[in-house]
């Protein structure tokens, strides 16, 4: 199969986690045989290959004054490079991720009647509200991606029926299929960084991985560390990410009197955030929002169990008691009370680590879920109902 | 031929009709254009209209359009399926995001009508910079281009750097344009229409 994917991030130009994402399907792709073409932004136009992945970088502009307008102007971009592209390769399918390749998806959709299968990995109403113009319209896009693709893939089983209810897609168009691990990459990992520059050795390390966002329940998280520190005092507490709220909760983590309790990092490369995991005694993941919850299974994946809020894809990521601890989302009591029942409890913590590895093997490897994803572009090409 | 919405009375508006008029005399002529109304008129054996809607409103004016080209590029498609064509035609920036994909699809060339620049409307609105950057783009990948007046070509080879040989200055509506655009499209097109 041919396949066309367009995501506006892709390695080594990361901020979410679709860039990783795409990487990693991409590479299941390409080992299952299949030849796959990443269209995506890059400073300037050029084509790369990477593990047997062909990428096609073009760039955007500066011209912009939001983000809707630079994706917009990428997509014009991304659409013309396609038309060009195919002419050669003769694609067979073409993969969007997120809205920010929607127009040209659509676009090509209409043009060289190609299948379109649109996957979301989160909502703008899910991620920051609709209540600015920008985000009405990055909404409309979201919905305009659904209404125009053939097949949709979700990543996460709440975040499909999230979807479906307020896109109003029809069931049979609409699939779930989780994000996967490379596992490989954390056993092959070597370590790049020490964990006694985080925590001391009398300290147990809890780590946080993502945007430093309200989604992201940091808030409550902040909130929690003092009542976990009032009964267990050897807690050092481990901020990975930015998202552009770095400067703001390292302040309200001061204000808090929590200096010497926490350490943010800002962002860190892979290998870094890989060592982290693996030195960290557990991980923390209060989203209030989580369409699929990726920290939990990297997590496991380093054999580290994960305390995460009972919501949207940390659901399924997280077994309660089995790799890890479910909390009530946004509920600071709760994320205290049961991190202290880890802390307490170095066998049991762990045990849900090494449970968590054994899922993570079984369940999210992304030879498997790349598989799925050919069914899927499968039924979009009408191979079958 | 692509263009915004037909507005009577609306400069480009009554361009795009003279054109169509004169040219369906003898010519197979297929307008795309925005509309309220998704419709397909054929007014005679040689005209058909290709009206479309964009089912989103937008932001601002840049998005929808943007958004309303990849919904001309469905009725290009058609037009391309069911008709065919030699040329093509598009009006101001509005519609070079789908002119230029379907020349570069169809493989066919791009005759790019300038009416006025962005810069020449006074760069007014905060995507004004966007609007400079789709009429960049329409430009230098035109095989050629229209303009109504001294004013506007200056702008085109001075903001652009296009060369003047890809230029025709053409006075709307006077001293036989609308023949000498034919002539225009014969020759780029290189058959014998």
């Amino acid at each position: 199969m041919k396949i066309l994917m367009f995501t506006w991030e892709f390695p080594p130009y990361k901020v979410g986690g679709i860039a990783s994402h795409c990487y990693d399907l991409s590479k299941a792709l390409v080992r299952m045989g299949h030849d796959v073409h990443i269209l995506t932004y890059g400073d300037k136009e050029e084509e790369d290959y990477d593990a047997g992945i062909t990428i096609h970088r073009v760039s955007s502009t500066q011209s912009a004054p939001d983000i809707v307008g630079w994706s917009m102007y990428l997509n014009q971009r991304f659409e013309k490079k396609a038309i060009e592209l195919n002419k050669i390769e003769r694609f067979d399918v073409i993969h969007i991720h997120d809205w920010m390749a929607v127009p040209a998806g659509a676009g090509l959709k209409k043009i060289l009647k190609k299948p379109l299968v649109f996957t979301l990995h989160s909502t703008e109403r899910g991620r920051a509200g609709i209540n600015t113009p920008v985000s009405k319209m990055i909404n409309d896009l979201e919905w305009y991606g659904t209404y125009e693709a053939d097949q949709i893939i979700t990543v996460g089983k709440d975040f499909c029926e999230e979807v479906k209810t307020i896109f109003s897609v029809p069931e049979e168009k609409i699939h779930y299929i989780p994000n996967g691990v490379d596992i490989k990459k954390f056993d092959n990992a070597k370590y790049t960084t020490r964990r006694e520059w985080y925590a001391g050795d009398w300290e147990k390390m809890i780590l946080f991985v993502g945007r430093l966002t309200y989604q992201k329940g940091v808030d409550y998280l902040l909130d929690a560390i003092p009542k976990v520190l009032n009964e267990y005092r050897d807690a050092k507490f481990v901020f990975v990410g930015d998202g552009g709220g770095l400067e703001h909760y390292r302040g309200k983590a001061w204000s808090l009197g929590l200096k010497e309790k926490t350490y943010f990092t800002g962002y860190v490369p892979d290998d870094v955030l890989i060592s982290l995991y693996k030195v960290a005694d557990l991980t923390i993941a209060p989203s209030i929002y989580e369409p699929f919850g990726i920290v939990a299974l990297e997590a496991a994946a380093a054999n580290k169990a994960t305390v995460g809020s009972y919501t949207g894809g940390l659901k399924e990521t997280i077994i309660n008691e089995y790799t890890g601890l479910h909390t009530i989302p946004a509920n600071s009591n709760s994320i205290a009370d049961q991190l202290l029942r880890v802390l307490w409890d170095d066998n049991w913590c762990r045990w849900m680590g090494r449970n968590g590895r054994k899922m993570v093997e079984k369940n999210f490897k992304w030879d498997r879920i790349a598989r799925w994803t050919t069914g899927v572009y499968g039924k979009a090409m009408g191979l079958w109902d | 031929m692509f263009s915004g919405k037909i507005i009577d009375g609306d400069f480009v508006g009554e361009y795009v009709k003279a054109l169509l008029h004169s040219f369906s005399k003898s010519h197979l002529v297929n307008l795309v254009c925005y509309d309220d109304v998704e419709e397909r008129l054929s007014i005679n054996k040689n005209l058909n209209i290709f009206k479309t809607s964009c089912v989103i409103k937008g932001n601002n004016l840049f998005n929808w359009a943007m958004i309303m080209n990849t919904e001309l590029g469905r009725a290009g498609r058609e037009v391309y399926e069911c008709y065919g064509f030699d040329i093509i035609h598009a009006n101001d920036w509005l519609t070079i995001p789908v002119a230029l994909s379907m020349a570069r699809f169809a493989e066919k060339p791009l005759i790019l009508s300038m009416h006025s620049t962005e810069k020449e409307r006074g760069f007014g609105i905060d995507y004004s910079g966007l609007i400079h950057e789709i009429e960049g783009m329409g430009l230098h990948n035109a095989s050629h281009i229209l303009v109504d007046n001294e004013v506007t070509m200056r702008h085109v080879i001075n903001d652009f750097n296009i060369e003047r040989e890809k230029i025709t200055l053409l006075t709307p509506f006077r001293d036989k344009w609308d023949e000498r655009i034919l002539e225009l499209y014969k020759k780029l097109a290189k058959v014998g229409i």
